[in-house]
């Protein structure tokens, strides 16, 4: 090894070490760049339309129950599962990831079941099971609605017992 | 070699801290989770899952429905983040302009808006608009965010070559972004060749206090390995040896920057003639992994000083050693870039995302053992503006880390995670459209069943009553025209005479079979019957006309009710609220399968732009290694010509 190659990559190191590209990205890049961003929002549009007409389609108002789920909890309660039952019968069962747990306990806000109702009464029942800082839990919470011509939505709340210090189950319907 | 800690990153983690904060920006004034419109909590949580194809819908969805309710401006501030996010540019400025464009919007909403868009700019490398929109922003900004805002401005100055003046002191308001910028104005003053200056950054960066949260202070530590590194190097160009081996012998030897500390140890040392020592450091790189270029280094740095120390023997045995390595690690090279071709580096991004700690378990070990990926997908919420913050795809190959840790080669990669999102997206839409048609179509033929069958019924009804009472006016018009029947279709007046002139003919029958006379009656009764048919005979045309006028009418009435069944079943067939309903499928169909086309042609394309980065990388290795090798080759020559000649011909 001689000594200008020595210096060449010393110097190689150096330099290397010491970029620091702000990098824009190249004219290419843009380019391909605006043709996905283009692509994206036309198929974010036709996603929009899509689902706007699915809705219309498979749960119009007339008929539409639609149930939430959402936390309002001051500890984080990990959330294991919820089970959702119209009228005796199981429609929605989900068992949560850590993510969509946090992403509850953020604020979000989760959209469980969306479905049909004929008019008139029907019995709406949801439990829960989950671990709190202390111990497991396990809820439940029903709620007799009137199904007329407006949609029925529903937020089951996972909120903290002022009492019990302890996480429950509120249903909250929304005027439509 | 790259720069993790670099501007772009800083930049990332900037833009990320700062979008996390628009949730919580209103959150004083309300708690997290009461949401006022259910739709902007869905919105929200499938942004915190970093779902943000539907996360964008919704709020679309609820745009076009009647708008989310009841969040003020946050929506908007969220609909730009997450098309940041998304790596939609051009959207996500649109979003921030409009709410500039609104003077009545508050204050911390206005600079989080000029704060985005001044990001955006950034990213661009528009750095002119970039301070003019960080220029907006007001004194009352988040102190958090004015910090972060503050140290990219200082990027811009480094930019625009325009930091000379700026000092250790300067940076102190920067809160977190602290170190960064020290590394940074370090590194541009050592690239100016202003080594002093840049001592004298990187010297205040390697005595910062070390952070007591794990993450930050594994980031740390490495930092400050950068920063005892490039000191090295700065007094090494400024033959400072003594000092630069006592920077080199800072850096941790398990770090990331301890193989060119131990490069760079060797050098100081030979260039004070102290072989020996040069010989350790290259010695305990000469064990590590070949892949990286200071190791390859090595390979020729150890026969060299060996020469230098009159060990010629060892010396031609350390060349031939290094050209049996490099011959095998360059056919290694050869096996990748058959290995990784396009459709192997598709598959890849397609593939399910690791967490970051699984995709350390996997790709732990040399690689060597069947069916060990080269590199994985991270799912650790990576985005676009994460971009420089975490890698979305890991690999285990040193020949591969330093491209990968490029923001244009991520870029690619995050292109094309998204266009295969896109993709199935797409794909999902189709086999449901198809069957939301079905549905449609079964429910038109359902309802038009129905509905030709009442009118069916009805219509028959009232067919089947007007054939009836047509026949019977038919048969009553035949027998009359047939008979002559001219009293039948007379007045009333002329009927009822003619039956009292049928009473009296009985009458005159019941008299003459009682022996009476009755030729005067019966002449005068025949008189009248006479008169009575010559009137009604008189008439009988216009009557049996008029007769057949309403038999025409009947008739006229059947058709109709023919023609209304038809009209009735053409109506029922094309339903007039499905069909509008399935023009609007059918379009959407339409657009979905040209979308995909488009979105097809388009990984098509992202797909080869990445294998071509891959494969320049690794053709640009191959060729460092080939150099290496003609070096060896050479030496090993040369050594044995010396040997040669020394010996007595």
């Amino acid at each position: 090894m001689n000594q200008p190659l020595r210096h060449w990559l010393r110097l190689a190191a150096l330099l290397s070490l010491l970029s620091c590209t702000l990098g824009s990205g190249g004219v290419l890049a843009q380019e391909s760049a605006g043709k996905v961003e283009s692509l994206k929002e036309s198929v974010l549009t036709l996603n929009r339309d899509l689902l706007i007409l699915e809705e219309d389609l498979l749960y119009p108002a007339s008929t539409q129950v639609a149930v939430y789920v959402s936390m309002d909890l001051g500890v984080f309660f990990a959330l294991d599962a919820i089970k959702l039952e119209i009228d005796n019968q199981l429609v929605a069962s989900e068992l949560y990831t850590d993510k969509q747990t946090n992403a509850l306990f953020r604020g979000g806000v989760q959209r469980l079941y969306v479905g049909n109702l004929k008019a008139g009464e029907h019995e709406i029942s949801a439990f829960f099971t989950g671990r709190g800082p202390q111990k497991d839990y396990k809820r439940g919470a029903k709620l007799v609605v009137t199904k007329g011509q407006e949609p029925v939505v529903l937020e089951l709340k996972i909120v903290d017992s002022s009492a019990q210090l302890q996480p429950e189950f509120e249903i909250k319907q929304w005027q439509m | 070699m790259r720069c993790p800690l670099s501007f772009r990153r800083k930049l990332l983690a900037f833009v990320i801290a700062g979008f996390a904060l628009i949730p919580a920006v209103h959150a004083k004034e309300k708690m997290k989770t009461s949401v006022a419109d259910l739709r902007y909590g869905v919105a929200l949580f499938h942004y915190y899952q970093q779902d943000y194809v539907p996360a964008l819908s919704e709020l679309m969805v609820a745009d076009t429905r009647n708008g989310i309710q009841g969040h003020s401006d946050n929506p908007e501030l969220i609909a730009g983040g997450i098309s940041l996010a998304f790596g939609m540019q051009r959207h996500a400025e649109s979003v921030f302009t409009t709410i500039l464009q609104d003077e009545r919007r508050p204050q911390q909403v206005r600079d989080a808006a000029w704060f985005y868009l001044g990001k955006l700019h950034y990213i661009r490398g528009d750095f002119a608009a970039a301070e003019q929109s960080f220029a907006r922003v007001s004194e009352s900004f988040t102190p958090s965010l004015r910090a972060q805002m503050q140290a990219l401005q200082f990027n811009i100055r480094i930019r625009n070559n325009n930091f000379a003046d700026l000092s250790v002191d300067d940076l102190e308001e920067l809160r977190s972004w602290n170190p960064y910028a020290l590394y940074n104005l370090g590194a541009a003053h050592a690239r100016a060749g202003n080594f002093k200056s840049a001592q004298e950054f990187f010297t205040e960066l390697s005595e910062i206090n070390i952070s007591d949260n794990p993450a930050r202070q594994k980031e740390q530590w490495a930092l400050q390995d950068k920063a005892f590194t490039a000191l090295g190097y700065s007094f090494l160009a400024e033959k400072k040896y003594r000092a630069a081996i006592q920077e080199f012998t800072r850096v941790r030897l398990d770090g990331a920057f301890s193989n060119q500390a131990l490069l760079g140890y060797g050098w100081a040392a030979a260039a004070q003639e102290e072989y020996d020592v040069a010989l350790k450091p290259w010695q305990v790189l000469r064990e590590r992994s070949l892949m990286h270029p200071a190791v390859q280094e090595s390979l020729l740095a150890i026969p060299y000083a060996y020469e230098k120390l009159d060990a010629q023997g060892e010396a031609v045995a350390a060349y031939q050693s290094a050209e049996e390595l490099l011959a095998r690690e360059i056919q290694l090279i050869r096996d990748m870039r058959t290995t990784l071709t396009q459709g192997e580096l598709l598959t890849l991004v397609g593939s399910e995302a690791f967490s970051a700690v699984e995709a350390k378990k996997v790709l732990r070990g040399d690689g060597t053992a069947e069916g060990a990926p080269t590199a994985v997908i991270t799912d650790d919420g990576q985005n676009w503006l994460k971009l420089d913050k975490i890698s979305i795809i890991k690999t285990r190959s040193a020949y591969l880390s330093e491209l990968f840790a490029k923001n244009t080669f991520q870029t690619s990669v995050l292109d094309l995670r998204d266009l295969l999102r896109m993709q199935k997206l797409l794909q999902q839409w189709q086999p449901k459209l198809d069957a939301y048609r079905e549905l449609l179509l079964e429910k038109q033929a359902s309802r038009s069943r129905q509905e030709q069958q009442t009118a069916q019924n009805t219509l028959i009804k009232k067919q089947q009553a007007l054939s009836a009472q047509r026949d019977e006016l038919a048969a009553r018009i035949q027998s009359i025209a047939s008979e002559e029947n001219y009293i039948a279709l007379a007045d009333e007046e002329t009927r009822a005479l003619y039956q009292r002139i049928e009473r009296g003919e009985k009458t005159i029958q019941q008299m003459k079979a009682a022996g009476q006379n009755t030729i005067d009656v019966e002449t005068r009764l025949n008189m009248f019957k006479g008169i009575l048919l010559w009137r009604a005979a008189q008439v009988f045309p216009a009557n049996i006309a008029g007769q057949q006028a309403e038999l025409k009418a009947i008739d006229d009435a059947l058709a109709n009710i023919a023609a209304t069944r038809q009209r009735i079943e053409e109506v029922t067939l094309t339903s007039v609220d499905i069909q509008p309903t399935i023009v609007r499928l059918d379009v959407l169909r339409k657009e979905v399968n040209g979308n995909l086309q488009h979105t097809e042609q388009l990984i098509e394309q992202q797909s080869g732009v990445l294998r071509d980065q891959v494969d320049t990388q690794l053709a640009a290795h191959e060729k460092r290694l080939n150099n290496y090798l003609a070096q060896a080759h050479l030496a090993v020559a040369r050594l044995y010509d010396a040997e040669l000649r020394k010996q007595p011909e």
